[in-house]
């Protein structure tokens, strides 16, 4: 699973794509944290409109960045997940860490 | 699995890559019930889990090992078993708790169980008298 990127002005976003399991995790965490500790911005959104797939490995997988992130102060926030994705997010509680934007 | 009107059942080496065709597959032969795309959704969202908790927590990430899936129709019912043969839960009841992980350094959620209890109609964990667990699912087809 390849992680795009963008930034505007001071906002990093993040494109997930494909499914994030537990056999795509290792590769994502890799390739999220070279991203963000290069990055000077006050910002990340993790931009999920493209992600078809992800279970509760994907949750522990943002939840360890966002408490990256938080350490230096970089606000963090998720967009667009699809149906699925967001009632497995909404379930486990984890738009109240990390909030949903449109 | 006789007393289903259909049942397919995978063994599979208990390898991460086997993740996704497992919960694919057992999602795809549940569509003769027509399910609605969420429920599909769900089918394969907790065999992820239970699937996972086996290469994971079962087997410790050691890639050797088997995981036995089966997925058997009844009406509008959908029953599924995920068994591993690997090292147990030391305490069911503790696993199933939110936010519970033995591995926490690995950034595992400690909510695989709660994530399958809330997407399926029922779930059952056991111990097999010879070792493993087996996760036991049900998804009643509205």
């Amino acid at each position: 699973m390849e992680i795009k990127y963008r930034i505007t002005e001071d906002i990093l976003h993040l494109y997930f794509a494909g499914e994030l399991d537990h056999h795509s995790a290792g590769a994502v965490r890799t390739s999220l944290d070279n991203l963000v500790n290069n990055a000077e911005v006050s910002a990340v959104v993790f931009e999920m409109k493209d992600l078809n797939f992800t279970d509760s490995t994907g949750i522990g997988l943002l939840l360890g960045r966002y408490k990256i992130l938080q350490q230096r102060n970089i606000k963090v926030y998720i967009r667009e997940p699809k149906p699925q994705i967001e009632k497995v997010f909404k379930m486990t509680g984890i738009f109240q860490i990390i909030p949903k934007i449109s | 699995m006789t007393n289903y009107e259909n049942y397919l059942n995978i063994t599979a080496k208990a390898v991460s890559q086997n993740e996704q065709y497992l919960r694919s597959a057992i999602a795809s032969f549940c569509v003769e019930l027509e399910p609605t795309v969420e429920e599909i959704n769900d089918i394969k969202t907790a065999v992820s889990e239970a699937v996972t908790n086996c290469i994971v927590h079962g087997y410790e990430s050691k890639g050797e090992g088997e995981i036995f899936a089966s997925v058997g129709l009844k009406d509008k019912e959908i029953e599924i078993s995920i068994v591993d043969n690997g090292v147990g839960i030391t305490d069911i009841d503790q696993a199933k708790k939110p936010f519970y992980t033995t591995k926490e350094h690995e950034e595992r959620a400690g909510m695989g169980f709660c994530v399958m209890e809330a997407l399926m109609d029922e779930v059952v964990v056991t111990h097999n008298e010879d070792g493993g667990i087996t996760v036991f699912m049900k998804k009643i087809i509205k």
